[in-house]
């Protein structure tokens, strides 16, 4: 595929101070239960009803995992790097509430810097502020992250 | 014979390292969490697309990596009896597992302390996630609170 062919922004392309918002996700019984299945984390704050009743949220809530995994497909979901995404440098963050079985999510993120990536001199490391609401605009996480993308010259 | 652990703040020894179970991770895997997140990004995909890209392969997501290591996590008898959450995490990733890769978790308790309140306590946790040949493909470093033994 050709240089001119891919789809997504280059490195050169991002800005420090661009903000943007995701398109919104609900996070379902099934979302929750399929990640329990993949991770093997069937904790019963996460998969039992009873076992939740009288406990600190009174009812099941989404893995936290689950919720940043979600955050980042939602960014991706703004084609900034379809094709141009390379991998993932470093994660941060902390958790504010608890995802409840119907919550939305959406995702703002902010670019908050740029640099050359040595390992990777066909990349350069695009650094994001993250965070992530729920339908009732209370945030539910937030921290930076760093991403590899390709330089138009990579 | 040792006691078992129970996984109160008080029983977390400082300095010793735990190991998860191992997990080789297949497509299968992949394609679950593919279908799961919605990260459909050739570099994971396609052969074709991660050929003709400065990886050479098909990669594993950074964040598969990390989903499958919390669940390893939760595998360590007894880690999570008394989990209350965690204060904050930082990942970072320092190489890319494959298909194919058999993945463990290494974790170490560096330190502990108390707080105000007297039914919990903040337990440090530092956690290397290992491939088959040692190279570590993610870390991690974050706070939890683990609930006290009552009495």
């Amino acid at each position: 595929m050709s240089i001119h062919q891919k789809r997504g922004k280059f490195f050169e392309d991002f800005s420090e101070g661009e903000e943007y918002v995701t398109p919104s996700r609900t996070i379902t019984e099934a979302d929750v239960t399929n990640f329990a299945g993949l991770t093997a984390d069937w904790s019963p704050v996460h998969t039992s009803i009873e076992a939740c009743k009288g406990g600190l949220f009174g009812e099941r809530i989404a893995h936290g995992a689950l919720t940043i995994v979600v955050a980042e497909v939602l960014q991706n979901r703004l084609n900034l790097w379809d094709d141009t995404f390379v991998g993932m440098v470093d994660r941060e963050w902390s958790f504010k509430s608890a995802v409840k079985f119907g919550d939305t999510l959406t995702v703002k993120m902010k670019i908050t810097g740029k640099e050359e990536a040595s390992d990777y001199p066909g990349c350069g490391l695009i650094k994001r502020y993250i965070t992530i609401e729920n339908q009732r605009g209370e945030i539910v996480s937030e921290g930076e992250g760093t991403i590899l993308i390709l330089k138009r010259t990579g | 014979m040792n006691k078992e652990f129970e996984g109160f703040f008080e029983d977390f020894e400082l300095g010793k390292e735990w190991a998860s179970p191992s997990r080789t991770i297949t497509e299968g895997d992949l394609a679950n969490y593919i279908s799961i997140s919605g990260d459909y990004n050739q570099i994971y995909t396609s052969d074709e697309f991660a050929k003709g890209s400065i990886l050479k392969d098909r990669v594993l997501p950074s964040l598969m990596v990390f989903a499958i290591a919390t669940g390893l996590y939760g595998r360590i008898k007894g880690v999570q009896n008394h989990f209350l959450a965690m204060l904050g995490q930082r990942w970072e990733f320092p190489s890319f597992a494959r298909v194919g890769d058999t993945l463990r978790v290494k974790v170490t308790f560096p330190t502990k302390r108390e707080t105000l309140r007297k039914d919990r306590g903040i337990v440090t946790r530092s956690v290397k996630v290992v491939d088959q040949t040692g190279k570590i493909v993610a870390t991690t470093e974050g706070d939890m609170m683990i609930g006290r033994r009552p009495g």
